[in-house]
């Protein structure tokens, strides 16, 4: 076929491509109906930059670390961690009380809890991991002693 | 990329743990050309993203499920126990927030009904002197949380009736407060109509708190909670016919 030839895929291909970006334009024109196209933009570039230049190098950084150092037991540390990191990326305006006061003015509460709250999931789910670990490795050893 | 998903079946992959984990392969230039070796299975990975998701709904669920739920909210802006007295639950905006002052509440507060031509200023003395209702009916915020409370007011179809109305096309509920994009609000006749819906003016057997409206709020069933307008001092009926 000559279209498939020229475009690189099938008719069905290039239809819901163009379906897609057309829906992809409706979107937009949604968003930027809301009157603050340049918070749109902001995000996406803050997105793109803190995700690339600063979260993408670190995160890998720290897994090559962690592999190094513990190839069996490194999803015991993974899990907990991206668990936590996923708690404090939703809550993080709660956690680091960046209300400014507006929380407190809106709700009666105040924002002191949070902090503490984030930390203590943190180390109860670390601490979950370390107990599965120990109970594993325990398990690993007595059955090699069996072998043996 | 449908010919990558076809090549291994679900089930089967979700029986592989880390050991039996095999790296894809194949000729697409998305399938990398010399990959590390596997540090965690499909089946982990699959896992990971589902447990995180739930994980997430369960740190946020309980402040709109309530009962022991809230308790696991742990994270979630109004997951939090607030004491059992009759006020003590959730509020969104306080009245110092948006410049309610209590000599705006206090004795001189009125209520202004406007019907038609027919217009009424009734004190909070007169509207607990009217029939009162109590319901148990929850405020349900576009936030993210509710939560259900009995409510005791006049019914909104007694205010309609006590006006001389008897059929228009909405209802415009007005606030005191100055501030804020919720100081005013429509109700349609179905939702006037309902016996539920009440002009609150007590919650669980006591005054409204300063935060939660007082002297009086509008408190109907399946409403917003930004619709359920606090502090209200003006009702009027549009579209009136005789």
């Amino acid at each position: 076929m000559r279209l498939t030839r020229a475009y690189g895929a099938g008719p069905l291909h290039l239809l819901s491509h163009v379906a897609a970006l057309a829906l992809a334009a409706y979107a937009f024109t949604r968003i930027f109906a809301g009157g603050q196209p340049w918070n749109v933009v902001l995000w996406f570039a803050g997105a793109v930059l803190l995700h690339d230049a600063i979260a993408f190098p670190l995160y890998t950084a720290l897994n090559r670390l962690a592999l190094g150092r513990a190839r069996r037991s490194v999803n015991h540390v993974r899990v907990p961690a991206l668990l936590s990191g996923f708690a404090f990326v939703v809550y993080f305006p709660l956690i680091l009380g960046l209300g400014d006061g507006r929380y407190e003015s809106a709700t009666t509460l105040s924002q002191d809890v949070y902090l503490g709250r984030w930390l203590l999931l943190c180390g109860a789910m670390f601490a979950v991991s370390a107990l599965l670990y120990a109970v594993r490795a325990r398990r690993a050893e007595r059955s090699l002693g069996g072998a043996a | 990329m449908r010919r990558s998903l076809r090549e291994r079946r679900l089930l089967d992959e979700l029986r592989r743990g880390l050991d039996e984990t095999q790296p894809e392969t194949g000729e697409s230039e998305l399938i990398p050309s010399a990959p590390s070796a596997p540090t965690i299975s499909r089946r982990g990975v699959l896992g990971l993203t589902g447990g995180a998701s739930l994980g997430l709904l369960a740190l946020t669920a309980g402040q709109s499920v309530g009962g022991p739920l809230r308790e696991i909210a742990l994270l979630a802006p109004h997951g939090r126990d607030l004491g059992s007295g009759p006020n003590d639950f959730q509020v969104n905006k306080t009245a110092r927030s948006v410049g309610i002052t209590p000599a705006q509440t206090g004795a001189g507060w009125r209520l202004r009904l406007v019907g038609g031509a027919s217009q009424l200023d009734l004190s909070r003395a007169q509207l607990l002197a009217l029939p009162q209702q109590s319901y148990e009916l929850p405020i349900a915020c576009v936030e993210g949380w509710s939560t259900t409370q009995t409510w005791t007011g006049v019914r909104l179809r007694d205010l309609a009736a006590l006006a001389g109305v008897e059929s228009f096309d909405e209802l415009l509920v007005e606030s005191l407060q100055e501030g804020g994009s919720f100081r005013r609000a429509t109700l349609s006749p179905g939702q006037v109509g309902d016996r539920r819906s009440l002009l609150a003016l007590r919650v669980n057997g006591a005054d409204l708190s300063a935060d939660h409206g007082f002297p009086a709020r509008i408190v109907v069933p399946a409403l917003p909670g930004v619709h359920c307008t606090k502090w209200v001092n003006r009702l009027e009926f549009k579209g009136t016919r005789a």
